[in-house]
């Protein structure tokens, strides 16, 4: 398909560990995934399923003590994330890597204006030197003009006098194009954003996936968009990755993945959404496994109304199928 | 055939909070959480009330539970009316009205077992004996699809869903008439919301319950409700049946709703107004709105919706938008005509 | 039916609490600290070399003796066992100790259910009245007890009470607070539970692990005050062993004699820091598996 073009992200047999009571547990068992130069990939899952995990990951904000990365890869245009150091990783985060993080009121600052904050991620990234070739106040003129215009994008009026609040004093949409705003200050080339609009109400909500499809347009940016709501996902999305139990189960285009989705799972968790054109719901039996006793073999074969013998030992590895790329013993090609 | 009966009735209900602010906490203000709504939820049936953050929906449940004060109207249970805290009411109106809430690691308390829980509605009103009521925590059990060994568990022990059911099992105890589910899946997974949704409608069936629910989920509403309010600002903008809301709508609210409602089809399957609110700040609720609620946000608004408040108008059979005009769709014509309408 | 509630984990909750403690070896040494001087002050004086000790016995010719075979802790100035006099005083200031913590527990848990439950303006009264409470130096409280009546443990126990209980008071004020407005409370309303019902039932069982670790760091600070108004000579009045007093008694004789003060100073020592370090435990205990 596009062969020839090199992932903007590209997440390889990622493998992550946590020490829990109990021991270790593996809370990522090998997650594929990549996100092309342009592109909005949905990583849905239920809680409990590793999405929030992956995203941390890749932003490298994983919590070391307890969470161990035990193997694979993460690159950012080719650029491997893992192994760099931390100062390494200070100088992509926040400005070519950024991320958007679900709860407004808890990611910003409040004893901060929102002008102090949005300022100090750009002093953060400037050029070496810069801010004292200019001098201080024409630098932070610069800055603060810079600021105001992105504000602006995010068709937020009058910008100014957000930039003068703190966050106490703007409404949940506002913080969260705020936010937003934050995260296309310098110019990223990859945004993860975890749930952004989940704590809004959908009106709200609604403005903002509209604001975050149009910037990611314009901007041409890629974003991995982490979430459990697959109506978000159809709406935003041009691929779609369902994750069950610490792995990837399916990835496809949006439209394969709602018409003709290819796991069980999917298909159960599309069967248990209610539609807005009406029709019954049904639940999948069972409830996701608990990390710490994850099932041999395929991890969903618990709950598969299409269960084989097969599926209790081996684990199914990805194979294509009909434009998706699935993990399922009912496909072949699937048993290592 | 008889009309159905109705079994709670809101008339024209208020309830303000002061606002309260200053050195000495002095009130300066007020609230307007519920701002005059009426309504009627017939026994046996589904009735689904709808909004956003602010909408006034969960003080109103909490109103008729009993759980919030009521500043003016009346709600009233089988014609009889109901003393607004839930301690002033009388035995039998309390245990009629059982609530079912969104909040699912705090409705059950955690140092008792989900046994005493479930039994502890009835060893209030001290029905029956201890044995009795252990066999009909059981039956309870049973009921919500639990086995009888989880009355030894504690709330800890058990998911997000086993505990919603644990609260419809303290809800049934004493064998209400009706239920105020508030969001009662919200904080659920998606599959396990699907499994509450089918157990909730198989017990309405087998009971004959009336319930309340509570939902920002339209979709949600769309699959179980029978009729719908659809709440903002403390006021209800349209009320109608399921099918009436979500394959005519007709107050601009609602169509800005359904547009923003991220659904799973493909959109080919459902009404999708295509009207979005407009940005904007929600009005203060501390002062008296003149004209209409929604005037700083409605995309179609007209000169009258600032200057005069909305009146109720009937739309069809059990189908009413408070609004200045019949429907968001404004063909030029019928709205100028109408504009003059008081 | 009921095959789609899969065979739901196993409890292993209870194991984890356990695992809490084992992790931290400090809590471990707390715990035997902690539970060494209840012994020592239950069993002490029916075990003590030297029972006469305790009393108001004189042996000029052994007095001031160094640490020795017989003598563990050496002598005092009228010839008393130094070990014995300790081991007896453990049990003068654990109780008090204890009497302290419940006794306050008593008011602080009363007056904070009370104030948080009913909020609003009685809250404010309370908390005010605590506040008062705690502006109030407990020494200076304790020294005019002590002038006023005669010095007595009584006096001391009765003054550090009135300066601790609002400690307890606001802790368990503001988790009342909190939980009234939790769901299940709000459930018990609606099907009619008393306001009575509702405190001892859904909120005190709440409170317990937040009361108990509160009393129990707390315990080390009781002996520690007992022991400050002993020195002062406020407290328990001689012969009585007592470790405060015990080590003002032996100030005039340091630092030759340095046996007198020291040892009922490293007593003091054991005694707040094993409590300190129990108090620890049962926090990583109580406090954590209660997070559903």
């Amino acid at each position: 398909m596009t062969a020839s073009v090199v992932p903007r992200l590209r997440i390889r047999d990622l493998r992550v560990s946590a020490n829990t009571p109990d021991g270790r547990v593996q809370v990522l068992t090998g997650v594929d995934l990549h996100v092309d130069p342009g592109e909005i990939l949905a990583l849905v899952g239920e809680s409990g399923c590793g999405k929030s995990t992956t995203a941390r990951a890749v932003m490298g904000i994983l919590a070391t003590p307890p969470l161990r990365v035990d193997g694979g890869a993460i690159e950012l245009d080719g650029k491997q994330l893992l192994t760099l150091n931390r100062s390494g990783l200070d100088r992509i985060r926040g400005k070519s890597l950024t991320m958007i993080f679900q709860d407004p009121n808890a990611s910003l600052n409040p004893v901060f204006t929102v002008g102090d904050q949005m300022e100090a991620i750009l002093a953060r990234h400037a050029p070496r030197g810069e801010r004292t070739r200019l001098g201080r106040r024409r630098w932070r003129r610069a800055a603060r003009e810079r600021i105001a215009t992105t504000l602006r994008q995010m068709r937020l009026a009058e910008p100014e006098r957000i930039m003068g609040s703190y966050p106490f004093q703007l409404s949940g949409g506002m913080k969260q194009r705020v936010l937003i705003a934050m995260a296309l200050l310098n110019e990223p080339s990859l945004i993860v954003a975890d749930e952004p609009g989940s704590a809004l109400d959908v009106t709200v909500e609604d403005q903002i996936l509209e604001l975050i499809e149009a910037q990611v347009t314009e901007r041409h940016l890629s974003l991995l968009f982490i979430t459990h709501n697959l109506g978000v996902a159809r709406r935003l999305a041009q691929r779609v990755a369902i994750m069950y139990a610490g792995q990837v189960v399916e990835v496809a285009p949006t439209r394969t993945i709602f018409e003709r989705p290819a796991h069980p799972y999917t298909r159960g968790l599309l069967d248990a959404i209610p539609k807005l054109s009406g029709g019954t719901t049904a639940g999948i039996p069972g409830r996701m496994p608990d990390i710490a006793q994850r099932p041999k073999g395929c991890p969903f074969h618990p709950r598969c109304p299409h269960r084989m013998d097969i599926c209790e030992t081996e684990t199914p590895t990805p194979v294509r199928h009909d434009g998706s790329l699935v993990a399922c013993h009912l496909y072949p090609g699937s048993a290592a | 055939m008889t009309a159905p009966q109705p079994l709670l009735e809101v008339r024209d209900l208020r309830t303000y909070f002061p606002v309260r602010g200053g050195v000495l906490n002095r009130s300066h203000g007020q609230v307007r959480a519920i701002d005059g709504v009426s309504l009627t939820v017939n026994q046996g049936e589904t009735y689904g009330i709808v909004g956003e953050s602010g909408s006034g929906k969960t003080t109103l449940g909490r109103a008729i539970l009993g759980l919030a004060p009521v500043t003016a109207g009346e709600i009233r249970l089988d014609g009889a009316r109901l003393p607004d805290r839930a301690q002033k009411r009388t035995a039998a109106l309390r245990t009629a009205i059982q609530p079912v809430f969104q909040d699912v690691s705090n409705s059950l308390n955690p140092r008792r077992t989900v046994g005493a829980i479930v039994a502890d509605p009835m060893a209030v009103h001290r029905v029956g004996t201890r044995h009795s009521r252990r066999t009909r925590t059981r039956e309870l059990l049973e009921l919500v699809e639990l086995p009888g060994s989880f009355a030894e568990r504690y709330p800890h022990e058990l998911s997000g869903g086993e505990r919603q059911r644990v609260a419809l099992a303290r809800a049934l105890a004493l064998e209400p008439r009706l239920i105020v589910l508030d969001e009662p899946t919200s904080a659920l997974d998606v599959s396990v919301q699907a499994k509450i949704v089918e157990l909730l409608l198989s017990v309405q069936r087998q009971l004959g319950l009336t319930y309340l629910l509570i939902s920002h989920d339209l979709a949600l509403v769309r699959n179980i409700t029978d009729r719908i309010s659809v709440m903002y600002l403390g006021r209800i903008f349209e009320e109608a049946s399921v099918a009436q809301v979500f394959d005519d709508p007709r107050n601009p609210y609602t169509a800005c709703l359904l547009t923003a409602v991220p659904d799973v089809d493909d959109g080919s399957g459902a009404v999708r107004p295509g009207l979005r609110v407009l940005p904007g700040e929600l009005p203060s609720m501390r002062q008296p709105i003149t004209g209409c609620a929604f005037l700083s946000r409605c995309p179609v608004r007209a000169d009258v919706c600032a200057t005069d408040e909305p009146p109720l108008r009937t739309i069809g059979t059990g189908h009413l938008s408070l609004c200045h005009f019949d429907s968001y769709v404004r063909d030029p014509a019928v709205a100028v005509a109408e504009r003059g309408t008081p | 039916m009921t095959a789609d509630i899969a065979a739901a984990p196993e409890i292993r909750r209870r194991s984890r609490k356990l695992w809490r403690i084992r992790r931290s070896v400090l809590s471990w040494v707390g715990i035997a600290m902690a539970g060494l001087l209840i012994l020592v002050a239950v069993f002490g004086p029916l075990l003590v070399p030297h029972p006469e000790a305790g009393g108001a016995t004189v042996d000029v010719a052994g007095a001031l003796r160094p640490p020795s075979a017989q003598h563990w802790f050496g002598t005092d100035d009228v010839g008393r066992d130094v070990f014995s006099r300790v081991i007896l005083a453990a049990r003068v200031s654990l109780i008090s100790g204890l009497t302290v913590v419940v006794a306050g527990s008593a008011i602080g848990v009363v007056v904070g259910l009370v104030g948080g439950y009913l909020a609003g303006g009685t809250n404010v009264v309370l908390m005010r009245v605590a506040d008062i409470f705690l502006a109030v130096p407990g020494v200076a409280l304790a020294l005019a007890f002590a002038a006023a009546l005669r010095p007595s443990l009584t006096t001391t126990v009765v003054a550090i009470t009135l300066v601790w209980w609002p400690w307890m008071a606001r802790l368990v004020q503001a988790e009342v607070l909190s939980i009234r407005t939790s769901a299940f409370v709000e459930a018990s309303r609606t099907y009619g539970a008393s306001h009575v019902r509702i405190l001892f039932r859904d909120i005190l069982p709440n409170l317990t692990s937040v009361i108990v670790v509160k009393a129990s760091l707390d315990v080390g600070f009781a002996v520690l005050m007992v022991a400050a108004l002993g020195f002062l000579g406020a407290g328990v009045q001689p012969p009585t062993p007592e470790w405060g007093s015990m080590i003002a008694g032996g100030r005039a004789y340091l630092p030759d004699a340095w046996w007198l003060s020291t040892f009922p100073g490293l007593a003091i020592f054991v005694a707040v820091l094993g409590f300190n370090l129990l108090g620890d435990a049962l926090r990583d205990v109580l406090d954590v598996s209660q997070e559903v």
